[in-house]
């Protein structure tokens, strides 16, 4: 708070020039009309009171007034005039009395210094309050404005998402409808009916394209109709696509008019991929927007056609992939040797048809041999440790299966995981293999024979020429008798080397009109080692009616038929053979008296190959054999056979010309 | 008649001289067809049984090497001996199988080679 200015002489006689008020120190300053009004001027001042005495004094009142605003004027009168009472009084300027009579004006000036004080801060207060009011207004305005604003954009961007929502809704409803389809017909369909909202939008062609063939989908008659074309679409084939090539291509393919067509190319990516060549695919949609109305229609088949694309790719994969599962699954079953992927804890993975010979099972030596053991000789282990296919061989009951195990990489650099195990049934060719060594002894035994029925018959020529001889020159009954004998045995001999001799020559064979009962005689001297242990019982009736056959070939018949009956019968049992005639054929009947022959092979005893006896006892092809010559002789051969009752083979031949 | 009988097999050779000298035959005798050559070139038989297989030199040999020879020849095989007559074109008489059903008829058969 500034000093305190009197202007007079009244307070020279005060002896304080300080006042305390509110706890601080105000000095008072004091002028005398005498002396000089600088100070008065220069300075600022809480309080200017001014002793006024006469009226000249009233007028620097004035002007000290207009010069200090903010400072308070008061007036002390001093014996002055009445009549300037009342001027002050009525001045406006003057803010406060003193009555300069009496003592302590000090305590006088402490009244108008504290209603300054009070008025000051009435003042700064209500400045204060207006001043807050007013910011308080503005920002109350400031507020006003954004909320008003903020409302505007609430509300704008509230329907902005309400529809971003509905948008989103269409389109993740279309994206899960277009996902669960599994044909491309209904995919087709489903696009068609998601566009009736867009009335200048006409029919939809789908076109589809892998390599050189085309699909291409399209409604005629409100059903979905499917092309397939041997070339590519010529409007697919450059990248950029001019719809009015396509509008004409598509008018040739389908045989009709197109109108404008709008084209959206699909990527089918996973298709490319499979096929390693491009696959691709183009909705086109036949259209009369004009050029306003179709950013709308473009803009909704863009929002889609990712979905429709990645949908696309899909089924039509899923088809190709079905097609390959349903080749893969009819050739891996179609094929005739059973084979298994298995993997290295022997379980069974898949294996075709063939494989399961035992009960099912997902291990797979339980699944093909019933067996609880991993089935002897399989090759797997060598093949998970060597990683090459491995061969083994195994067996299963009577039959033996030679085995590859082939490793299967998912990876070129991994290890196997998996085997394919393919077992080819080798028992046939095993056997037909020591059958043909068994076979080839036989012939050599042959050969063998022929060439010692040559050496014999060099000294049986000597034996019985000399007997003939001696028999020619002997005196004595008894030698010559006995000579006799040696000669017919010698000449035996010689008759049993040459049907040897015939039978196994080689080269040309001829025809021969010979009767069965010569072909039964020549062949028997061969046959008194098997017969040895048997009855043999002869009926032969035909000797005069001959048959045009090829006789060493049926001396071979007749071999094959007694030599079979007498090992069917592994005790003394009795050898029937016979002849007759019936009609205009000659029957020649070899009976034994052995087990019979099984209902389940009489079929297959004429099979070459087939034999039931032990390997190396027999070869298997002399019923086969027999049953060629027959044949070729123009005549039948049965067997008639029941089991405990012994078993009888016939052979029916046509007599020959001149016979009859 | 000076006849020579060359074969391996001494029952055969001994038969044959057995009854080509019933018939009153002057026989000689060869085991193999080097010795046959030799008593041929010494003799000068007027009839030769030669047998096909012999060790050593074999019967159509022997014949090939008899050349110029006056002797008739009777070549014997018990092997079918056919292909090797026709194959070489031998120079032979009679061509005989053993074996023999009856000797004589053989000696009887040589007889008429003689005449």
């Amino acid at each position: 708070m500034g000093p305190v200015l009197w202007i007079g002489n009244a307070f020279q006689t005060e002896k304080k020039s300080k006042l305390e008020f509110n706890e601080q120190s105000i000095e008072i300053k004091s002028l005398d009309w005498n002396d000089s009004f600088g100070m008065a001027f220069n300075q600022s001042y809480s309080l200017i009171v001014v002793e006024v005495a006469e009226r000249g004094q009233l007028e620097i009142l004035e002007s000290l007034r207009l010069h200090h605003p903010d400072t308070w004027v008061g007036v002390s009168f001093n014996k002055a005039p009445q009549e300037l009472v009342h001027r002050a009084l009525n001045s406006n300027s003057i803010r406060f009395f003193i009555e300069s009579e009496g003592s302590d004006l000090i305590e006088k000036l402490k009244v108008p210094l504290q209603e300054r004080h009070l008025f000051l801060r009435r003042n700064w207060l209500l400045r204060e309050y207006y001043q807050r009011n007013k910011n308080l207004e503005l920002l109350t305005s400031d507020l006003e404005k954004i909320v008003f604003e903020r409302t505007l954009h609430l509300e704008q961007s509230n329907k902005d998402q309400s529809e971003q929502i509905q948008t989103e809704r269409t389109l993740i409803r279309f994206i899960k409808e277009i996902a669960s389809m599994s044909a491309v017909e209904d995919i087709f369909k489903f696009l068609k009916r998601e566009l009736r909202k867009f009335h200048k939008v006409g029919e939809l062609v789908l076109c589809l394209q892998s390599g050189h063939r085309s699909e291409i989908y399209y409604f005629r008659n409100g059903s979905v109709q499917k092309m397939l074309l041997e070339k590519s679409f010529k409007f697919m084939e450059k990248d950029d696509i001019l719809t009015e090539v396509a509008s004409k291509e598509l008018a040739n393919i389908l045989g009709r008019p197109f109108a404008k067509a709008a084209l959206f190319p699909l990527s089918l990516t996973l298709l490319t991929q499979f096929h390693e060549k491009s696959a691709k695919a183009l909705l086109c949609f036949e259209h009369s927007l004009s050029s306003d109305e179709i950013a709308g229609f473009e803009d909704f088949i863009a929002e889609r056609l990712n979905p429709v694309s990645i949908s696309l790719d899909r089924v039509q994969l899923e088809h190709e992939l079905d097609i390959f599962s349903y080749r893969w699954e009819k050739t891996f079953d179609g094929i005739r040797d059973p084979l298994a992927i298995i993997d290295m804890q022997y379980q069974l993975l898949r294996s075709n048809k063939k494989f399961i010979l035992g009960e099912k099972n997902h291990v797979c030596h339980k699944a093909f041999a019933n067996s609880d053991e991993v089935c002897l000789g399989c090759p797997l282990e060598k093949a998970l440790k060597d990683g090459t296919p491995q061969m083994g061989e195994v067996r299963v009951g009577q039959s033996i299966y030679q085995v590859w195990s082939y490793p299967i990489r998912l990876h070129p650099t991994e290890k196997p995981t998996s085997f394919v195990n393919q077992y080819v049934d080798v028992t046939q060719s095993r056997e037909l293999y020591a059958r043909m060594l068994q076979h080839e002894k036989m012939g050599a035994i042959g050969t063998l024979a022929g060439h010692i029925a040559h050496e014999l018959n060099n000294p049986l020529t000597g034996i019985r020429s000399l007997a003939q001889v001696m028999i020619s020159e002997e005196e004595g009954i008894e030698v010559k008798k006995d000579l006799e004998e040696i000669e017919k045995a010698a000449g035996r001999c010689q008759r049993i080397i040459k049907n040897l001799l015939e039978f196994t020559r080689e080269g040309e064979i001829e025809r021969e009109k010979i009767s069965l009962d010569e072909i039964v005689e020549r062949t028997l001297p061969m046959l008194k080692t098997a017969l040895r242990s048997h009855r043999l019982i002869l009926g032969l009736e035909t000797k005069i009616l001959k048959v045009d056959i090829f006789p060493h070939l049926m001396q071979q018949v007749v071999f094959n038929l007694v030599n079979n009956s007498c090992q069917a019968m592994s005790q003394a049992g009795q050898i029937k053979i016979s002849t007759k005639q019936v009609g205009l054929d000659v029957i020649l009947s070899v009976s034994d008296s052995g087990p019979g022959i099984p209902p389940e092979i009489k079929d297959r005893i004429f099979e070459a190959f087939f034999t039931t006896k032990k390997i190396g006892e027999g070869t298997g092809l002399g019923l086969s054999i027999s049953k060629t010559i027959v044949e070729k002789c123009g005549g039948k051969i049965s067997v008639q056979s029941e089991l405990g009752h012994g078993t009888t083979f016939q052979i029916q031949i046509p007599m020959a010309q001149g016979f009859s | 008649m000076k006849v020579l009988v060359i074969d391996d097999e001494p029952l055969v050779r001994r038969s044959l001289s057995r009854a080509l000298r019933q018939r009153g035959h002057e026989i000689f005798e060869a085991p193999d067809g080097l010795q046959g050559l030799e008593i041929w070139r010494q003799v000068q038989p007027d009839l030769v049984f030669v047998d096909v297989l012999m060790p050593g030199m074999k019967g159509p040999d022997v014949i090939l090497q008899m050349k110029k020879t006056t002797a008739k020849v009777i070549l014997m095989t018990a092997f079918s001996g056919e292909e090797i007559v026709s194959e070489q074109d031998l120079p032979i008489d009679l061509f005989l199988k053993k074996p023999f059903e009856n000797i004589f008829e053989i000696v009887l058969k040589a007889e008429e080679l003689l005449k």
